[in-house]
């Protein structure tokens, strides 16, 4: 085993070294044996980004709970960092012991974003791993992915050995044990593959090819193998309750994006909005119970000694022992000096009421996500909250002495008019008159309303999946809509940019051509995608040209229900009928039920667990 | 009470910086279940303080800080249990319970201890020739960016000792300067004084921090002191 040294030198030439320097309070050290199966865990992006990340801090410890594997970190250096250490020709570590990459059993890559796949393959080549899974030896490391964007694993297929689809608690354990197995009797890497296509969750693609018809689309996925199912079910937790939860968070050196003890609430959500694809792929909706909770509360405050413990869900105030379980959580948090954050607040009256529990004193800023401006486009997207229940909650928060409010909308959902557009101006204006409506001696002075549109990019897994994306040119008309109609001195807009969000789209919607694309964009000098500063749209058009590729294909084109998606082989329980009940309705303005108030036969119920089975 | 620690920082640990360092104490101090005072006011925070912010990079044999807590726990006892929850490259030295009315860790800081370790790629610059440089000044100015941008200091005031050791090819730095929030020689600056545009690579570590009594700077962990 090798160690990549950091010398003095190279630590004082970079930005906050202590992004590379490992051995954080509670993170793992083990003494190596030779059987020990070695995991490096790499998130793609830097470090305080990554370290915020709970599902690395949740599979990190489950993986290191087992004393023959050893689980360590990696992150994307940021780019001071890379060129030193290529320029000192020093490969991608992992953190624990600075062991090469390369030397590790799996290299394991969470994808979180679309806009992190150029690190990914930055990793890679850094790590001295072949970028292009067919090109990797007996010496190499197993190349996995998992995490919320591996539901469509295609375009990033030919760079992965294997795709984990699902909740990491489940088949991991087999993995690691065939792993041990394959490696005692000395097998071939792609013996241990197919041994590998047994295991339920996991979505092998060099056993598939790919067809396409002349326009483009798939004409069909076959098996190249037998034992290559044809469709790959999501593996997930059915008792929330009994799953493993680590007891501690390895604390970042440096202060990371979220830096705070996080509780894993429930799993799914029951809200169903059209546009969400978490809302979707997670069904069905698991939450954990009181008591669960509090013992998880009380042992990662134990441990960490943080001083915030944020509520970490799709929809907190969905949580049905929500009163109890905040006054429990509230009483050890005020014993010790902690605060409670909670991320995932509807614009309701109950979440305003919540949040005056949990912040008796201090009043930070209100953050909703109405989504969108009109009645009829809440209704088009299933957001199943009302202009009136908005307002109220707004009262209720001015009121109780908030006068700082952010509000989130989307620009460019399906079946948008322009007055839906202007209906965001229309509701920041009623939203400031009901301020004013306020008592003077009650409301805290001088309100600031932020209103902050992203451009809405279709999601695979849910009912827009076949919905056309505006183009940029549309997007940026639309901005200069709403901010023309915005005429409070009160209101501050914000927008995100519409080049980052269609290229998304392409990548969220695309195919094994789009990974293509996404190499030649990497071997244009692409990396860090999702930092404004690095984001350089030129290339991607560059290396989108070169190849004939369009943009339009995958961001703009609306697809037929009868086409083949790229990501059909992926059964997330969620059934196509369902999706295509919501489009049909979405277009017709009707909402549907959320989950705990009436089952719309979504499929998830499959899975013989969640809020669907309960009620 | 009011418990007094002193430390070593020693490692990669050198590179966490000031700010993240405290933050680390504040969660340690909660992790070892210690009694720590809390501020009152909107958003409370513990009472934990340090003697003088020490540069990313640099190593220490010689910090300080001081925990307030809501009840007696012999420091003894906090230095066990802090030691148990610190990770590698922080060692906790010593442990001391100081007076209630004793002067605040950070206005003690009048003076501190330095080694720097020099290496220069002019092989002509000796330990002898910049001992000589010091010895042989009236004054020594260098461009120090302050509050009011870039302007030139004397830094010959602030140097109250410096040894030069030649080890092979690197130098020794063996210095005492005055530290603090009135003046303060940070050990850069000191070294840049000396060689302006030469280049050079150096490991500065701190040794120990002073504070001026009548019979001239004695080390922190004398003053206030009370003995268990």
């Amino acid at each position: 085993m090798s160690v990549v040294e950091l010398t003095d030198a190279l630590l004082g030439k970079v930005d906050k070294p202590a992004r590379y320097i490992g051995g954080e309070l509670n993170s793992a050290n083990k003494a190596i044996t030779p059987e020990m199966t070695r995991v490096a865990f790499a998130f793609p992006d830097v470090y305080e980004v990554g370290m915020s990340h709970l599902g690395m801090q949740i599979l990190y410890h489950f993986f290191n709970r087992r004393e023959d594997v050893f689980c360590e970190r990696v992150f994307a250096p940021w780019p001071d960092m890379e060129e030193e250490m290529r320029k000192a020709n020093l490969p991608l570590f992992a953190l624990e012991t600075h062991t090469p990459v390369k030397e590790f059993d799996f290299l394991a890559f969470t994808l979180q974003y679309e806009m992190s796949y150029t690190n990914v393959l930055n990793m890679l080549e850094l790590g001295g791993v072949p970028i292009f899974s067919k090109d990797r030896t007996q010496d190499d490391p197993i190349v996995i992915a998992g995490g919320c964007c591996t539901y469509n694993p295609e375009t990033l297929a030919p760079f992965v050995d294997i795709f984990y689809i699902g909740e990491g608690e489940i088949s991991y354990d087999e993995l690691f044990d065939r792993y041990q197995e394959w490696k005692a009797q000395g097998g071939t890497r792609e013996a241990f593959l197919v041994e590998c296509l047994k295991i339920p969750g996991l979505y092998i693609p060099r056993f598939y090819e790919v067809h396409y018809n002349e326009d483009g689309t798939i004409k069909e996925r076959i098996s190249l193998h037998k034992d290559a199912p044809e469709k790959i079910r999501k593996v997930i937790v059915t008792n929330v309750d009994e799953a493993f939860y680590p007891e501690t968070q390895v604390i970042p050196w440096i202060q990371a994006v979220h830096d705070r003890a996080t509780l894993e609430m429930f799993r799914g959500c029951i809200r169903g909005c059209r546009f969400c694809q978490a809302g979707m792929i997670y069904r069905p909706v698991r939450q954990k119970s009181k008591d669960v909770l509090i013992g998880h509360a009380k042992k990662l405050l134990e441990s960490t000694g943080y001083d915030e413990i944020s509520l970490c869900s799709l929809s907190t105030s969905d949580y049905d022992e929500l009163e109890p379980f905040t006054n429990e959580l509230l009483e050890i948090c005020r014993d010790q000096k902690v605060n409670i954050s909670l991320p995932s607040l509807r614009v309701d009256a109950f979440s305003v009421d919540l949040m005056q529990k949990v912040q008796e004193v201090r009043k930070s800023s209100l953050t909703f996500a109405p989504e969108a401006g009109t009645q009829k486009q809440r209704d088009v997207i299933n957001k199943n909250i009302t202009e009136e229940e908005i307002l109220r909650g707004c009262k209720l928060a001015f009121e109780g002495g908030w006068n700082r409010v952010k509000l989130y909308f989307m620009l460019g959902l399906p079946y948008e008019e322009d007055t839906d557009i202007v209906g965001i101006a229309e509701l920041g204006d009623k939203i400031v008159q009901t301020y004013f409506g306020v008592d003077k001696a009650v409301r805290a002075p001088g309100l600031q309303l932020t209103i902050s549109t992203s451009c809405f990019v279709p999601k695979p897994f849910t009912p827009f999946q076949w919905a056309p994306q505006d183009t940029a040119e549309s997007f940026i008309e639309k901005i200069k809509l709403l901010k023309g109609s915005i005429t409070r001195k009160q209101i501050r807009y914000i927008h995100h940019d519409a080049k980052t969000s269609v290229l998304e789209a392409v990548i969220a919607r695309g195919d094994q051509k789009v990974a293509e694309l996404i190499y030649r964009a990497y071997k244009k000098g692409c990396t860090f995608d999702s930092w404004s500063e690095y984001f350089n749209h030129d290339k991607w058009v560059e290396a989108a040209e070169e190849m004939g590729l369009s943009f339009d294909f995958y961001a703009k084109r609306e697809r037929s229900y009868e086409e083949v998606l790229p990501w059909d082989h992926i059964d997330i329980g969620v059934t196509k009928k369902f999706l295509i009940r919501e489009n049909e309705l979405a277009k017709a303005a009707k909402t549907t039920p959320n989950c705990s108030e009436k089952c719309s036969g979504c499929g998830a119920s499959r899975f013989g667990k969640g809020l669907c089975h309960e009620s | 009470m009011r418990v007094r620690l002193k430390f070593s920082k020693i490692g990669k640990i050198k590179y966490v910086g000031h700010l993240d360092t405290m933050r680390l104490f504040q969660r340690a101090i909660k992790v070892a279940n210690l009694p720590v005072s809390y501020s009152q006011g909107f958003s409370p925070h513990s009472l934990v303080y340090f003697a003088l912010p020490l540069a990313v990079g640099m190593s220490s044999e010689g910090e300080y800080m001081e925990i307030m807590m809501d009840e007696v726990v012999s420091p003894s006892e906090v230095k066990e249990r802090l030691q148990k929850v610190f990770v590698q490259g922080i060692t906790l030295l010593d442990a001391y319970e100081v007076e209630e009315k004793s002067t605040s860790l950070m206005s003690l800081v009048q003076g501190a201890d330095y080694t720097i370790i020099l290496k220069c790629e002019n092989a002509s610059i000796t330990a002898q020739s910049l001992a000589d440089k010091v010895e042989n000044s009236d004054e020594l100015i260098v461009l120090k960016k302050g509050k009011k941008g870039i302007a030139p200091v004397d830094i010959k005031p602030l140097i109250l000792k410096s040894d030069f050791t030649q080890e092979n090819d690197t130098i020794k730095i063996d210095l005492q300067v005055y530290a603090g929030s009135s003046k303060n020689l940070n050990p850069d600056l000191f070294v840049k004084a000396l060689l302006g545009e030469e280049a050079y690579t150096m490991q500065v570590s701190r040794k120990e921090l002073y504070t001026e009594e009548k019979e001239g700077l004695v080390p922190i962990y004398t003053v206030g002191r009370i003995n268990e």
